[in-house]
């Protein structure tokens, strides 16, 4: 009296493209125009356990030029440096909170432009992802899995309203496409 | 010859005062069990009871069947019936299927202020030669009522009643006294300064300001005349007597043991609420423990096992070793056939659990099983594909990953379970890892089969969590593999006993 077992794998459904680690356990909103700074998208991955990966989005000028990056720096003002926080226990205790606009790091690239990133996620800081730190390229090279910026436990009363200053997939699109329309009217000067 | 003449004043005195027939024997420092069956006889014999003077026929010397002083009614005979047949009927209600039993009295606070008071009286009126305390001196209402009530008990009851102190089945009679807050009042008084602190340390002492314990351990400390200036020694004749206040009824938990199987993936451990709410239909721990909770008739359950696979997580092979703890269990006697029978019976009810060798362990072996977590190693099948349109597997490279091992791992806690684990960066091994090939038809998948240590996240192993893990599979083959099946094949754990074919009846 025993059961049989199915072999491995046989409730899988097989697919011509299998959806990535990423789409599989994650939403992707997204932050447009961050800081009213033009095409300075940033990407929030969320889990379906809430917690929320901070990223930057395609059409981010780093990515979408694929910009080499000279350093990334952590120290926000005089007395915090994001690369010192230390979290402890189930409920993170020590961590760094963050409103939605508190800078996570600045990005200096090696055309000389300087970009910001911002928390978009009002919560605690989990953690930075420390690979950025000798290797910056990865942010370029895989926003969406190993180029993540930081780790966030969101605050669950405020959620609502950080959800409010993101947009879907579907809209973010939408957004992107229309800059594209936008810049091909524009006569260059 | 002194002494019975000593202990013949005495008893008058005893019987003057107000006390039961079983009081004045308990005062009269009586200590064999038997000479309380009989109590007037004994008094007769023993102790020279005289003339007319019989306590049931000639009322006229008591103060009129009065309720007792020493024991507020508890030992005479009408409230000792009503109390005993109360615990009878009970016991029999509840339907236990143990053999022994113990029982536990819980008096009323007021009953230590007499009992201090009618000691201190009779300490002083009638000193004891041999300058034993009290407490040595007389014998206690409570061994006394054990020993008249405890015989009367077992027969209507049909158990054996035990003395020791890990008996597993045990009844607590709380007695009530409706007078107990008018008499306690004077211990305010008696002790004001010390009340006056407590009654400010609300949490401290919160509804116990009275305790029996609390009580006990400050008459201990007070000086007689105090005492006697704030309660009258003797103690006043009662007007009321005690009564069952109420009857609890307990037996220690019982472990059953066993190990399981599962083969749904989308079936969690234990039941999955959210807020009252059910996520999912049932749970590993219900389709194997609601039965065994009905077998044994017990109050509520526990249930555990040596680690737990996810949701989405078959458990093959041996199974997984669990244990149940049965809470208040009312049937203990539970043999091979019924578990058996209950093995066969989900065997036969779902597809998604079976169990085995189950067993009745003991406390010392589940405490084994809680250790063994941290050693044991596991199997596991893993399906992984390759993630990409056009990827292909590299056999080769998979194959040689075999002589690789052990393989170290840095795990930083997984971003599945960061919202309820903490961060931190462990070390594991994966100690045997091989390739064989998917029997499904996919090119793009292999399986991997692994030994590990406990505690490794192999899902994440595989994917590397975004760089988390490290190395991962991902890292080792460098190229993007992803994980979308598992099963656990054996934990290496021998653990409960196995039961083999032949003992099954
Ligand atoms: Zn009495």
């Amino acid at each position: 009296m025993t059961n049989t077992v199915e072999p491995i794998g046989f409730d899988v459904p097989a697919l011509d493209v299998y959806p990535s680690f990423t789409d599989r356990y994650f939403q992707a909103k997204y932050l447009v125009d961050a800081d009213t700074k033009v095409h300075e998208d940033h990407c929030v991955l969320i889990h379906s356990n809430r917690i929320c990966v901070v990223t930057l989005a395609p059409s981010h000028p780093v990515v979408a030029f694929q910009k080499t990056i000279s350093s990334i720096n952590f120290q926000i003002g005089d007395k915090t440096n994001r690369l010192n926080n230390i979290v402890q226990g189930k409920r993170k205790h020590g961590a760094q909170g963050l409103k939605p606009e508190a800078i996570l790091c600045e990005i200096q690239c090696e055309d000389g432009l300087k970009y910001s990133v911002q928390s978009c996620v009002h919560g605690k800081l989990i953690e930075i992802n420390e690979n950025l730190v000798k290797n910056p390229q990865l942010l370029v090279e895989k926003p969406k899995s190993d180029g993540y910026i930081a780790i966030i436990l969101p605050h669950l009363s405020k959620n609502d309203k950080f959800q409010s200053n993101l947009v879907l997939e579907e809209e973010y699109m939408k957004v992107v496409a229309e800059r594209k329309v936008k810049v091909e009217n524009v006569p260059h000067t | 010859m002194g002494e019975i003449s000593g202990n013949n004043s005495m008893l008058h005195h005893l019987i003057e005062l107000g006390c039961c027939k079983l009081c004045c024997l308990r005062y009269l420092g009586e200590r064999s069990p038997s000479a309380y069956k009989n109590p007037v006889d004994t008094l007769k014999k023993k102790y020279l009871l005289l003339e007319d003077c019989e306590v049931e026929e000639n009322p006229s010397k008591l103060k009129k069947s009065n309720v007792c002083l020493a024991c507020l009614g508890l030992l005479q005979e009408n409230l000792r019936e009503t109390v005993i047949s109360k615990i009878v009927s009970d016991v029999n209600d509840a339907d236990y299927d143990c053999q022994e039993f113990s029982c536990a009295l819980s008096m009323p606070v007021s009953f230590c202020l007499r009992t201090h008071s009618l000691n201190l009286y009779l300490m002083d009126k009638f000193p004891d030669p041999s300058e034993d305390t009290a407490e040595i001196r007389f014998v206690s209402v409570k061994d006394v009522w054990k020993w008249v009530a405890a015989s009367e008990i077992a027969d209507g009851i049909k158990k054996s009643f035990s003395q020791s102190n890990d008996c597993d089945f045990s009844i607590t009679i709380s007695i009530g006294y409706d007078d107990d807050e008018k008499e306690c009042n004077c211990l305010m008084e008696m002790h004001k300064e010390t009340y006056d602190v407590r009654k400010k340390q609300t949490r401290k002492f919160k509804d116990c300001l009275l305790s029996r314990k609390s009580v006990e351990a400050l008459l201990l400390t007070t000086k007689p005349d105090h005492f006697q200036k704030y309660y009258p020694t003797p103690p006043e004749i009662p007007n009321n007597a005690v009564k069952c206040a109420s009857v609890s009824l307990h037996h220690n938990s019982l472990y059953v043991a066993g190990r399981y199987n599962k083969f749904s993936r989308k079936l969690s451990q234990t039941p999955w609420l959210i807020g009252g709410e059910r996520l999912m239909e049932s749970s590993v721990q219900e389709l194997l423990c609601d039965r065994i909770v009905q077998l044994a008739k017990a109050q509520d359950l526990r249930f555990s096992s040596s680690g737990r696979e996810d949701v989405d997580v078959r458990m093959l092979g041996r199974g997984r070793p669990f244990f149940c703890e049965l809470i208040n269990p009312h049937r203990v006697h539970l043999e091979p056939k019924h578990f058996r029978a209950i093995e066969r019976e989900i065997l036969s009810t779902t597809k998604d659990v079976s169990a085995r060798h189950l067993q009745i362990v003991s406390k010392d072996q589940v405490a084994q099983v809680k250790t063994g977590e941290e050693e044991k190693i596991k199997i596991y099948s893993a399906y992984c594909i390759m993630s990409g349109a056009d990827a292909t597997v590299d056999w080769a490279k998979l194959e040689s990953l075999s002589s690789k091992c052990p393989i170290v791992l840095q795990q930083k806690t997984p971003i599945r379970v960061l919202h309820r684990r903490s961060l931190a960066t462990r070390e594991r091994s994966i100690f045997r890892l091989e390739v064989s090939k998917a029997e499904t038809q996919e090119p793009k998948a292999f399986v991997l089969n692994m030994a590990t240590q406990a505690g490794t996240y192999v899902k994440e192993f595989v994917h590397g969590d975004f760089g988390r893990t490290t190395p991962s599979l991902r890292d080792l083959l460098g190229s993007d593999v992803d994980i979308l099946a598992l099963d656990v094949k054996d934990i290496e754990l021998d653990w409960p006993p196995e039961i083999l074919p032949d003992n099954q009846d």
